[in-house]
């Protein structure tokens, strides 16, 4: 089963389109949806979510019709919003089981079993009688993404699980979704590039409701590589590199700026090649998505 | 700082087009209450203007009380509203200190709240400066009737509940709490004003009423009407002491805020304990791979999951514990008082607690279904869990349902608790016989089916509206818009969705003829709501906020996946059981509004008034035969009546009045459909020509071929029938009951206009531009004379009648048995009376268990429900005693027999018919008295006052003119008392007179015309009841009983059993003051023939030792006399009174005063009065009129600690 998204269009109001003709083709396994803040990840989340009604395009998940068949998606589906809720008077356990059952684990007993085998995984059990007020972040995403979990869903939707959270609840949060079977479509939409390179097979970096890269983070290396230099420069310089080169990305060592600049030659002057990391391939697009823009 | 706080917050209100919602609905409930006629009122009633100072200070009072939602909303979240938005953080970060936070905040919200409260003094005022309201509807407009109350009554008020609210929402910072407070607020407040039925606790109540209304009504309660148009209610004595208690509770409140509050996020819930091993690798994931299923056992399942969390997160929270505790306390307090009234004590059987519970509920429910069916709707999206909640499965009408059900299973727990506390209230008091199973009917077919409406209606409208303010608005306004409409006459049961259904449950007749309109009713209201609630689930918002159009579009593919079905399955139920609601209360009962059964009545009176004194044949005799028909309510009559013609010329044509079969108004929200009363037969013993058939009128008119001459006698025979028909909208004709049938003569043929029947009430005749009607005539009105008060154009009469009824039932009727027979199996009575009596009578039949006795050869005989023992002893104690003492005082009984009927509670009264007396359930059956009781014996005093008007009333027959009243209930409320004094002793007199004189100083300043002496009262109960015996009393103490109960026993020798002409008050007068001596004269008139009150109060009692072991008392004294005008205009008396003067000594258990050791009549002629008095033991307490025997307004003040001086 694959999901195909067919340009999906989605604006708010005249001049702020949020999706703008976006063609996705999202295979089984772990899919990372790169973008800055503002690049429409969540609106295409929430859609494929059945949450919101794009303007124009189609949505097909297999052979099932998204847009007109919600309520046969909500059956497959299993959605961790990035910013949520939940009954904060509540235990774990119970507010797990509800969702759980409003999933369709109807049978007590299993339902019992489910919710057990949930909280074990999620490192929740111990947990398990505390409110849900009460829960740290990460425990409030870890919960998140059992409920999502529950009913064996075959397509996950996770916005930005791992904003806000320390490293260690980070790695935690990861190895929880790199446990999810191989058949199960995954969509893991973030802007933490490390996330996407520990995790996913295919990605695809979305920018101003585009998408501006679609492939498998190897390859992806290979647009940049040999391409990318590095030089620590002086303050007052960095306006005039900036003119000359395409400054892919700036940063503070010691006080003074260490530029990288994407260059079909080598520039000399100093520059020294680097070995690409995810993260260029980002900034490189997206930086170029913003100078095609403006 | 402060005043940046103060300015943000007042700006942030006034920009708020909320705040002038407020102010406009404020404004408007002013001006209406002024400028229209049938708008909300304020105490403003017949001669009180609308815009007087007292009705003025009670709105203030009232709608700065109601007006609770407006604090809640503004001050109650002053301090909330930065949590709501999550404007802590960047606030509390600032420089802002704590006090200038809370005392901005606090202000400005304050400071909103005086805006909008504006309203009330503008709309008064424009209110009253409408052309079109009646001059002599308002008084002059004076600024300061208005800004006194406003400064006394509404600022203090409004500084009370912003304070607690603003202190609630700023400790708390939990919106829930901030409604839940002002709801208990109100609760409690409506329980403290429970209080003022005691009349002890005047005093706590009115300083326990944060909103000083019961403050004002104590302390205007015996103001004149002419004192309420002109006085402002003092700021002094506990209007005075009451806003300073408030007034500090408000500073504590804020003090403790201040104390309190820190600038910090609220405390959440504590956090989590850490995982024991929080870097252990998860564990491995276990092989569960239970089943998914989306079948309708599984929507089953998800329905059930759903309605354990939401019940859960109503009924565990403290806010709904909260409410439970008020309610549960809300009716074991309403059960208690219901049941002790200050003078009387009534066993609280399950008929009367049952319907409580509903009753107490209903307007918590109402809350309880808004706020929580807000809550219910947007919880998720409150919680934020909108997205993975609408992202699920489970189809969202599982989820809305269970939320639905969830809310009426939380409502349910709460009637069944408060059912529980009402019979833990009854083992309390005593009583064993719970009747659970009627709990249960009464919670199954009433308060349940209410509840699950109300909960349906509020999660259906929310949904709809799809924004909770809004939503709670809609709601509110239109539960105030079914009670408005019902008082504009607007009140089809069709359109009142979630009101109380209206029933009686007897215990004689149990659910009776209301069952079927019930159960109607309640289908079709669930029906109803439920359609509501299938529409707010199509509309139900799921996911993010689409386009205009969107919300409709998913509507429509709801409705195509099977909501459809949900509707129509509604839609069919709402239509057939509302077209049976329909087709029983419009179709088979001619549905009328009130208005318009109003508009028929006066119609009737514009059209027949002319044949008002036209010359009648008088009744003298009627024979009788009566059928019940208990198993269909129906009955049928028929007979003769005897008419002579008294008048000195012939009489052609003949005027005869029939029963009602249109509607009539009973009150201002109620109209008797009478459908099923016919006429079958009327025919005469001589030629007669009907010249006008105006039998839905319940008029005709005949000529007669051959006149009737003067002393000629007529022959009418008469048929007619009841035979109901389904149910109506409104009243039921309860006449005839499946046990407990009591019909009365006016079912039968009458001659002659009926004044009597004429539209009541000024406003109601105004409407219908009819004049107000006439006073009485005057007592020497030579036509008024001629008639007897009690039955128009009827006087003395022979009465036999047969009635027929079911073979398990006694039929009665007055008069003596004198046959009992079987006839095709119906059972079948028939009396007689062995001397005339007054064409009044009635018919009874029902399922009794009898009591009897003989008492000096009478035959006494209770007829009661089995189960109604109760007041049985005090009934037969009250007769024997009442015929002992009436037949040696007044002169002897006319009858052998004495019996006293009981009938459903549908009508609450006692009616003195010859020989018989029915007794309602609701007020006779179930009084209780204890030995050693200081309550009085209310069945002892009922029966004693029924029994006593059988010489008053029915030996003594007034003339129908002023003063008739005087006559009878007077007579037969003094006659009960003094019999109350025989067998309970003076301190219970005292305490029944304390009550009378309430009643009557109470009465007057609610006086829609002019307040009249006792000679010339006409109708007023507050005069010829609680002033009737004040001044017979007064008087026998002044002129001693043997000569008061010798000049009766004449007056009852010359007029008994005489008429036409018929006595009159001045004949008693006359006789009364025959047996008063001169020096008592002025006594006599000054209660009889003035309105005399006095005004004595005990300035200083000093106590001395003397040598020989005695105390000597001097006492200071102020005696004042004063005579009020029709309108309560006060005039001063010259006093030259014989008033009592007492020195008490210690308590004695049980008794108000102590030991008298010294009381003597004193002569009084000026303003100061100074007594010595020597006495034996150590006085306590003196005064001037202790036992209060005088009409004084403020009695407490008659008496003073008396000191010792060596």
């Amino acid at each position: 089963m694959e999901l195909r998204i067919d340009k999906l269009t989605k604006s708010y109001g005249p001049g702020r389109r949020a999706l703008d003709e976006v063609t996705l083709r999202i295979p089984p396994g772990m899919f990372g949806l790169l973008g800055p803040n503002g690049a429409g990840k969540s609106t295409l989340m929430r859609t494929i979510a059945t949450l919101q009604a794009p303007d124009a395009g189609a949505i097909r998940l297999g052979g099932l019709d998204v847009l007109a068949r919600p309520a046969e998606v909500r059956k497959l589906l299993g959605y961790l919003p990035q910013e949520f809720g939940l009954y904060p008077n509540l235990p774990a356990e119970a507010v797990l089981d509800y969702f759980a059952a409003l999933k369709g684990v109807t049978a007590r007993g299993e339902r019992r079993e489910l919710v057990a085998a949930l909280l074990h995984q999620t490192n929740l059990w111990g947990a398990r009688h505390k409110a849900v007020g009460g829960f740290s972040g990460g425990m409030k995403q870890r919960l998140g993404i059992a409920i999502a979990l529950a009913g064996r869903p075959k397509l996950l939707i996770v916005d930005e699980p791992t904003a806000g959270l320390d490293p260690t609840e980070r790695h935690r949060f990861l190895n929880l979704l790199a446990e999810i079977g191989e058949d199960v479509i995954v969509i893991l939409s973030t802007h933490l590039v490390e996330d996407v390179r520990e995790l996913c097979r295919r990605m695809a970096i979305l920018n101003g409701g585009r998408v501006v890269l679609e492939g498998d983070p190897a390859a992806v290396l290979d647009e940049v590589r040999g391409r990318l230099f590095r030089k620590r420069v002086r303050k007052a310089e960095l306006g005039d590199y900036r003119r000359r080169f395409e400054v892919i990305a700036t940063r503070l060592v010691g006080g003074d700026p260490v530029i990288t600049v994407y260059s079909e030659a080598a520039p000399g002057e100093g520059f020294v090649a680097v070995e690409p990391a995810l993260e260029d391939v980002y900034f490189h697009r997206v930086g170029a998505a913003a100078l095609g823009e403006g | 700082m402060l005043r940046a706080v103060f300015g943000f917050e007042l700006a942030y209100w006034l920009r708020r087009p909320l705040t002038w919602l407020f102010f406009a609905t404020i404004f408007l409930l002013a001006f209406w209450s002024v400028a229209s006629e049938a708008a909300l009122k304020f105490g403003a009633a017949g001669a009180i203007h609308r815009n007087a100072p007292l009705v003025i200070a009670t709105a203030m009072g009232g709608l700065t009380a109601v007006g609770q939602a407006i604090t809640t909303a503004i001050a109650g979240t002053a301090v909330l509203r930065d949590a709501q938005v999550g404007a802590q953080e960047l606030l509390f970060t600032t420089r802002v200190r704590k006090a200038d936070y809370l005392g901005g905040r606090f202000l400005g919200s304050l400071a909103a709240m005086l805006v909008i409260y504006a309203g009330l003094p503008l709309g008064l005022l424009v209110g009253s400066l409408m052309p079109w309201v009646p001059a002599d509807a308002l008084g002059p407009v004076r600024p300061w009737h208005v800004v006194q109350p406003f400064l006394v009554v509404a600022l203090p008020n409004l500084l009370f509940v912003s304070a607690l609210l603003f202190a609630v929402g700023a400790l708390t910072r939990k919106p829930l709490a901030v409604y839940v407070t002002g709801t208990v607020l109100l609760v409690a407040w409506q329980i403290t004003r429970e209080l003022t039925g005691d009349l002890d606790a005047l005093g706590p109540a009115a300083l326990s009423d944060p909103f000083a209304l019961t403050t004002i009504g104590v302390a205007t309660r015996y103001w004149s009407v002419a004192e309420k148009n002109a006085r402002v209610v003092p700021f002094a004595g506990l209007l005075l002491e009451n806003r300073l208690i408030w007034l500090a509770v408000a500073g504590a409140l804020f003090a403790l805020v201040s104390a309190t509050f820190r600038l910090r996020l609220a405390a959440g819930p504590r956090p989590a304990a850490r995982p024991r091993s929080p870097d252990a690798p998860p564990a491995a994931r276990p092989e569960v791979e239970p089943a998914v299923r989306h079948d309708g056992a599984a929507r089953l399942a998800m329905f059930a999951a759903a309605l354990r969390l939401h019940l859960r997160s109503i009924v565990r929270e403290a806010p709904f514990l909260a409410i439970s505790f008020i309610c549960v306390t809300n009716l074991v307090m309403a059960s208690w008082f219901r049941m002790h009234r200050v003078d009387s004590v009534t066993w609280p059987v399950t008929a009367t607690l049952a319907p409580l519970v509903g009753e107490t509920s209903h307007l918590i429910l109402v809350v309880i279904a808004t706020l929580y069916g807000g809550e219910l709707v947007f919880r998720e999206r409150q919680l934020r869990a909108a997205p993975i909640h609408d992202a699920l499965p489970a189809p969202s009408w599982v989820t809305f349902g269970a939320k639905a059900a969830a809310l009426s299973l939380a409502m349910a727990a709460l009637l069944v608790v408060m059912a529980l506390g009402a019979m833990a209230s009854q083992l309390a008091q005593g009583h064993f016989d719970l009747q659970p199973w009627l709990y249960a009917q009464v919670l199954g077919l009433v308060a349940l089916p209410t509840a699950v409406s109300l909960a349906l209606l509020a999660l259906g409208v929310h949904a709809l509206v799809d924004r909770k303010f809004v939503g709670h608005l809609a709601l509110v306004a239109y539960y105030v818009l079914v009670q408005v409409a019902s008082s504009f006459g607007f009140d089809h049961r069709l359109y009142q969705i979630g009101v109380e259904p209206g029933y009686t449950y007897s215990d004689l007749n149990g659910w009776g003829p209301y069952l079927p309109r019930l159960v109607t009713q309640q289908a079709y209201g669930l029906s109803v709501a439920g359609l509501v609630a299938v529409a707010g689930c199509l509309f139900l918002a799921r996911g993010a906020a689409g386009r205009r159009g969107e919300r409709a579009r998913r509507a429509g593919a709801r409705l195509r996946q099977g909501g459809w079905a949900a509707a129509a399955a509604l839609a069919l139920s709402a239509t057939a059981w509302g077209g049976y609601f329909y087709y029983n209360a419009d179709v088979l009962n001619a549905f009328t509004e009130v208005r318009a059964a109003e508009r028929r009545v006066a119609g009737l009176e514009r059209e027949y008034k002319r044949y008002d004194g036209l010359p009648q044949p008088r009744v003298t005799g009627v024979e009788l035969r009566h059928d019940f028909f208990p198993e269909r309510r129906a009955a049928a009559w028929r007979g003769a009546l005897t008419a002579v013609n008294r008048h000195g010329a012939p009489i052609d044509t003949l005027y005869v009045r029939l029963p009602d079969a249109l509607p009539r108004p009973l009150d201002r929200y109620e109209a008797a459909s009478n459908t099923g009363v016919a006429l079958d037969a009327l025919d005469f013993d001589r030629e007669a020509a009907l010249e006008r058939d105006d039998t839905a009128q319940g008029v005709r008119i005949y000529r007669l071929a051959r006149p009737l001459a003067p002393g000629e006698s007529l022959r009418v025979n008469f048929a007619g029938r009841f035979e109901p028909r389904g149910f109506p909208n409104d009243a039921f004709n309860n006449d005839v009951a499946e046990n407990g049938s009591f019909m009365s003569s006016n079912y039968l043929p009458g001659f002659g206009y009926d004044p009597a029947a004429e539209l009541a009430g000024d406003d109601a005749r105004k409407r219908n531009g009819l004049a107000p009607k006439p006073p009485m005539r005057p007592a020497d009105d030579p036509a008024g004379r001629l008639e007897n008060a009690l039955r128009r154009g009827a006087d003395w009469v022979t009465f036999a009648a047969t009635v027929c009824t079911a073979p398990d039932q006694t039929a009665l009727a007055p008069g003596y048995l004198e046959r009992e027979w079987l006839e095709g199996g119906r059972r079948c009575y028939r009396y007689a009376t062995d001397r005339p009596v007054l064409g009044s009578y009635a018919v009874l039949s029902g399922r009794y268990a009898v009591r009897r006795e003989t008492h000096q050869g009478v035959e006494l005989a209770i007829y009661h429900h089995p189960g109604h023992e109760f007041a049985l002893a005090s009934m037969l104690q009250a007769a024997r005693d009442g015929l002992d003492y009436f037949g040696a005082s007044f002169g002897p009984y006319q009858f052998r027999q004495f019996r006293v009927v009981e009938f459903p509670r549908y009508r609450l009264f006692a009616q003195p018919l010859p020989t018989t007396i029915p007794f309602s359930e609701g007020i006779g059956f179930l009084y209780r008295h204890d030995e050693g009781d200081d309550a009085i014996d209310y069945a002892y005093f009922v029966t004693a006052h029924e029994l006593a008007h059988q010489w008053w009333g029915h030996q003594i027959v007034g003339a129908d003119v002023r003063g008739a009243t005087l006559l009878s209930e007077s007579l037969a409320e003094y006659s009960a008392l003094a019999l109350i004094e025989r067998r309970f002793g003076p301190e219970a007199a005292q305490k029944f007179l304390r009550r009378e004189l309430d009643g009557y100083l109470e009465g007057r300043g609610d006086e829609a015309r002019a307040e009249v002496p006792l000679l010339a009262v006409e109708d007023q109960r507050y005069i010829h009841y609680p002033k009737g015996s004040l001044a017979f009393y007064a008087l026998r103490d002044y002129i001693g009983e043997a000569r008061l109960n010798g000049a009766l026993a004449a007056f009852v020798a010359s007029w008994a059993f005489r008429g036409p002409p018929y006595p009159t008050a001045p004949d008693l007068y006359a006789e009364l003051e025959r047996a008063t001596p001169p020096e008592h004269r002025g006594v006599l008139r000054d209660l009889f023939l003035e309105m005399t009150f006095f005004e004595n109060r005990a300035v200083a009692a000093e106590a001395t030792k003397r040598p020989d072991g005695r105390y000597e008392v001097r006492l200071t004294l102020a005696p004042r006399k004063l005579r009020a005008d029709g309108g309560g205009a006060m005039t001063e008396a010259p006093l030259d009174d014989l008033i009592d003067v007492g020195v008490f000594g210690e308590r004695v258990p049980g008794q108000k005063l102590g030991k008298a050791l010294w009381v003597q009549k004193v002569k009084a002629s000026g303003p100061e009065l100074e007594v010595r008095a020597v006495v034996d033991e150590a006085p306590r307490r003196a005064g001037i009129d202790p036992y209060n025997k005088l009409i004084d307004r403020t009695p407490e003040d008659n008496l003073t600690d008396v000191e010792a001086r060596d």
